[in-house]
């Protein structure tokens, strides 16, 4: 075999590794497997790259490479976990400013003999390159509020976006055209570099993840397209692994963020919208599914029922997912709030009725004391006895009230038909605390979707 | 200050006002709690209990009235009109007196508490929000009176209420109906249900339907027009005769296919609503159960004579009183723990109550020589009282 | 000829991996938005090969110059970022089964 077959057989195997990271990184079950085989794919498209006869010189390589692990070292391992979105970003401006620097190299190098087609995706190339370069460093700078982070609008911006984008575009035409010159070439990236910029600007910073989605999957392009100049097949797959999925997250970021993709991605060309997740709050929505994937690792779970879940007569299906998580060494417990329910005792009576043994059942004074301590609280229908508005809010009604202290485990798991208030007709303070998952739907329907997909 | 609690003299009521448990919580704010000797005997607590938890036996029921600033009953005055009269002789002005006083039905009561200078709070005006609830003995005790009734109607049934299919033929499930979904229908749909009975309910209110599915209950629709029926606080508002009259023709066809009919529907402060005429009982199966709760307020049932059991065309109609009083033991701890939220609330702060508090104040039915609570004022026929008259 | 038939096959390749990127993604939990954002930029840093072979090749000193920084940039976003997707996921680390 020749060197040249091994190091396409090798760019094969990474090439199927980075679409095995993606895949396993789609479930939370294989996730901690996507990593690695991401990492492995990058080791050995590195390592093929490495191999290749046209590389004769390692030393420059070789300090490139210490100097880069030096910076990206501590920009991993020293964030503060509630930092991922700028770090993110940050890692992002570097990835696409090699791609651009490439690009303008190769111009350098190749420009005047290349094709109009190989012309064509090195413009593209690099008008994707460095505008993400500017803007994913404009976003960093916004989430970590450098500079503010409301939208920056001013009067005629869409004006000035498209001009400058267009005075890009019709360089990168012109190069294409005529292969030169160079100073066509400095037009082309200069007005890349700005419009990255201005493309970032009016973005909000609730939206930024969002926009980050977007910046990574024009990076994937402008890799891709490095791979159609240098005809590199592995540049092509992985950069097109990242560009669809780049924007496919973006649009499922917004979905999930109740916030309309054209509004965020167009904000810079439309009107600027009242930031929703700015100004209200948000509750975080998730599904059965997830809800299971989160039971799924949990050591100890405490089991908070309440009327709804008597509505629904779910004590049932409460009682097969309690038996379901005791036999899989989990820890759990039933909590009975005093006045949970719609009578007293009225929580005893169905759980009893489904058969759950008086030792699992824990009130109030005894089981909160063990909240701090465990993973998951599932919340079946009960709302009031959990509002922390009670401890907090001098004025809410039921201010004063022993609550269960639900809002102390690290996770909460809230099982509810919508947001309408409870028998108190306030809301909940515990809905928009970070830790809480939100499932709405009839409790018996979501407590059997849980019990199906933890079997399944 | 000191708390006294004092025997009960209602004819037959077991049940005390203290129970030993709350006592030490009880003695947060009380210097003293003093227990007259067998109080709690009839429900199940020696007086050894109390002294052990820290309160103070004190042989003689004056004595008890004398020293104690407070005074705490299950039945008081209004709630116990004729044994409760002898105790006004020794009721002394700037005395509080705690309990159930059945203000509403007994407004004359209040006014001689009054005129005594006692400063009376009520439990049963107790406002029905969410801080309150562990006060709510009305809720407590009519879930010991559901589950009573339940268990009375299974006892007096000639039929077993579970399902039982065996080698000696299959025995077909009670059918019990469960009218007025409030705490203590609820309770007794649960007990019917624990039981194994087949259980369906009925209220006028239409929120009840939800409530009752919750603990498994069929709700039986009559079809009539609901209109403005809440009354707030579990209670349904009054309607009018024609109302009345179309309901008891309805509920007369559902009624011949149950084998046990648990009533409890009231009206707050008025004669209880009458649902099941004579004529409707004589349609119904023999041997079948009419539990009726209501019977002290007049009954749901026109042939029911509280605390007595009727038996019409081999119908038989029990007229239940003071159900909770059955179940002394539990019914006391949990009036207890109401109790003493309720005292720990209004007295806790620096001694003095605080009528600008919701609880404080709404519960309080006479104060310095005067009936302050405005319903019972209106039902004495006074005019409204000064804002400022309290605190 | 051949030259457009390599841009043709090349297109393909890229026409496949976007729908495979698309089909993939598609139904991703909630839960693995960020660890997947973050992810797919550490992938984005393919770029390296681009930047090793223009440091490498040495074809004069500004080519050598751009691809170095180009290799330094690119190591950053990799090592960065394979870095913060695993500190991402050991949030989700459960119990370990014994």
């Amino acid at each position: 075999m020749t060197i040249e077959q091994l190091t396409q057989a090798i760019y094969v195997i990474s090439a199927a590794l980075f679409i095995l990271a993606l895949k396993f990184m789609s479930e939370v079950r294989t996730a901690r497997w996507g990593n690695w085989a991401g990492a492995l794919g990058m080791i050995l498209a590195v390592g093929g790259t490495l191999l290749r006869p046209e590389i004769i010189d390692y030393r420059w390589i070789a300090a490139a490479a210490v100097v880069g692990t030096a910076i990206g070292a501590p920009l991993g391992l020293l964030m503060p976990m509630t930092a991922v979105p700028q770090r993110t970003a940050l890692s992002h401006a570097f990835g696409a400013l090699a791609a651009g620097l490439v690009g303008t190299a190769e111009f350098y190098l190749r420009g005047p003999g290349l094709d109009e087609f190989s012309m064509t995706v090195l413009c593209l190339e690099v008008l994707l390159g460095y505008l993400t370069f500017t803007g994913s460093l404009l976003a960093f700078a916004k989430l970590q509020e450098l500079i503010p982070t409301r939208p920056i609008v001013y009067p005629g911006r869409n004006y000035i976006s498209l001009s400058v984008l267009g005075l890009g575009v019709l360089a990168g035409a012109y190069l294409v055209v005529n292969r030169g010159p160079a100073e066509v070439f400095g037009v082309l990236v200069a007005a890349a570099l700005v419009f990255g910029v201005l493309l970032i600007l009016p973005i909000g910073g609730a939206d930024m993840p969002t926009v980050i989605a977007i910046l990574n999957s024009y990076a994937g392009l402008s890799s891709a397209f490095m791979g159609f100049l240098l005809d590199n097949r592995l540049l092509i797959v992985a950069g097109a692994l990242d560009g669809s999925s780049g924007l496919i997250l973006s649009i499922l970021m917004c979905k999930a963020m109740n916030r309309s993709f054209t509004n965020v991605l167009f904000g810079a060309f439309g009107q600027v919208k009242v930031e929703a997740a700015e100004k209200g709050r948000t509750v975080q929505a998730y599904t059965p599914q997830d809800a299971a994937a989160i039971l799924e690792t949990a050591r100890s779970v405490i089991i908070v029922t309440g009327y709804g879940m008597a509505a629904a007569q779910a004590q049932h299906a409460v009682k097969e997912l309690g038996d379901l998580l005791l036999s899989r060494g989990v820890d759990v417990k039933y909590a009975i709030h005093p006045v949970a329910g719609r009578m007293p005792g009225h929580m005893n009576v169905l759980l009893a009725e489904a058969g759950v043994p008086y030792d699992l059942l824990y009130e109030m004074d005894q089981i909160n004391p063990l909240f701090p301590e465990t993973d998951v609280a599932l919340v079946v229908g009960a709302n009031d006895v959990t509002n922390p508005a009670a401890r907090t809010k001098p004025d809410s009604p039921i201010y004063g009230m022993p609550i269960l202290d639900v809002d102390k485990a690290r996770t909460v798991v809230f099982i509810k038909r919508s947001l309408a208030p409870g028998f108190a007709g306030i809301d909940n303070e515990l809905f928009y605390l970070p830790q809480t998952m939100m499932v709405f739907g009839d409790a018996k329907k979501v407590v059997t979707e849980i019990i199906a997909t933890l079997k399944g | 200050m000191i708390v006294g609690v004092v025997k009960e003299t209602y004819p037959g009521e077991r049940r005390v006002a203290l129970t030993p448990a709350v006592i030490p919580n009880l003695k947060r704010i009380a210097s003293e709690v003093l227990v007259e000797a067998g109080a709690g005997v009839l429900a199940g607590f020696e007086d050894g209990a109390y002294v052990e938890k820290g309160a103070q036996v004190v042989p003689s029921r004056r004595e008890v009235f004398e020293r104690a600033d407070i005074i705490v009953q299950v039945r008081g005055y209004g709630a116990n009109p004729g044994a409760g009269r002898a105790d006004l002789s020794y009721l002394r002005a700037g005395q509080v007196v705690v309990g159930l006083l059945d203000p509403i039905a007994s407004p004359e009561a209040a006014a001689e508490l009054a005129q005594l200078g006692v400063t009376a709070f009520a439990l049963e005006l107790l406002p029905r929000i969410s801080r309150a609830q562990p006060m709510d003995v009305l809720s407590s005790q009519a879930t010991v009176a559901g589950y009573k009734a339940a268990l009375l109607a299974a006892m007096a049934l000639p039929k077993l209420f579970p399902m039982m299919i065996t080698a000696a033929g299959t025995i077909t499930p009670a059918k019990v109906f469960v009218v007025g979904v409030g705490v203590a229908g609820l309770q007794a749909i649960a007990t019917a249900r624990r039981l194994g009975a087949v259980v369906s309910a009925y209220d006028v209110r239409p929120a009840a339907k939800a409530e009752a599915e919750s603990v498994g209950a069929r709700f039986i629709e009559l079809g009539l027009e609901g209109g403005d029926v809440e009354a707030g606080g579990g209670y349904a508002r009054p309607m009018g005769e024609e109302f009345y009259r179309r309901q008891r023709e309805l509920l007369g066809r559902v009624l011949t296919e149950q084998d046990a009919v648990i009533t409890t529907a009231m009206v707050l402060g008025r004669r209880a609503p009458v649902l099941i005429t004579a004529d409707m009982v004589r349609r119904m199966r023999p041997g079948s159960v009419i539990v009726d709760l209501a019977a002290e307020r007049g009954g749901n049932c026109e042939v029911t004579v509280p605390g007595e059991t009727v038996e019409v065309s081999g119908v038989k109609v029990i007229g239940a009183a003071n159900l909770a009083s059955t179940v002394p033991y539990d019914a006391s701890q949990m009036y207890a723990r109401n109790l003493t939220s309720f005292i720990l609330h209004v007295f806790g702060r620096r001694g003095e109550p605080d009528f600008s508090d919701e609880i404080t104040r709404e519960t309080l039915l006479t104060h310095r020589g005067q009936v302050v609570h405005p319903r019972v004022r209106e039902l004495l026929g006074l005019p409204p009282a000064v804002a400022k008259g309290v605190g | 000829m051949t030259e457009q038939m390599d841009i043709l096959a090349n297109l393909f390749v890229f026409v496949l991996a976007s729908f495979l990127g698309l089909e993939l993604i598609r139904h991703v939990s909630r839960l693995l938005h960020t660890p997947l954002m973050s992810l797919t930029n550490a992938i984005s840093a393919i770029a390296i090969v681009g930047s090793l072979l223009l440091a490498g090749e040495h074809h004069d000193d500004l080519s050598v110059a751009l691809g170095a920084v180009a290799v330094a940039a690119s190591t950053t976003n990799i090592v960065g970022g394979f870095l913060i997707t695993e500190r991402i996921l050991r949030m989700f680390r459960g119990r370990e089964r014994r």
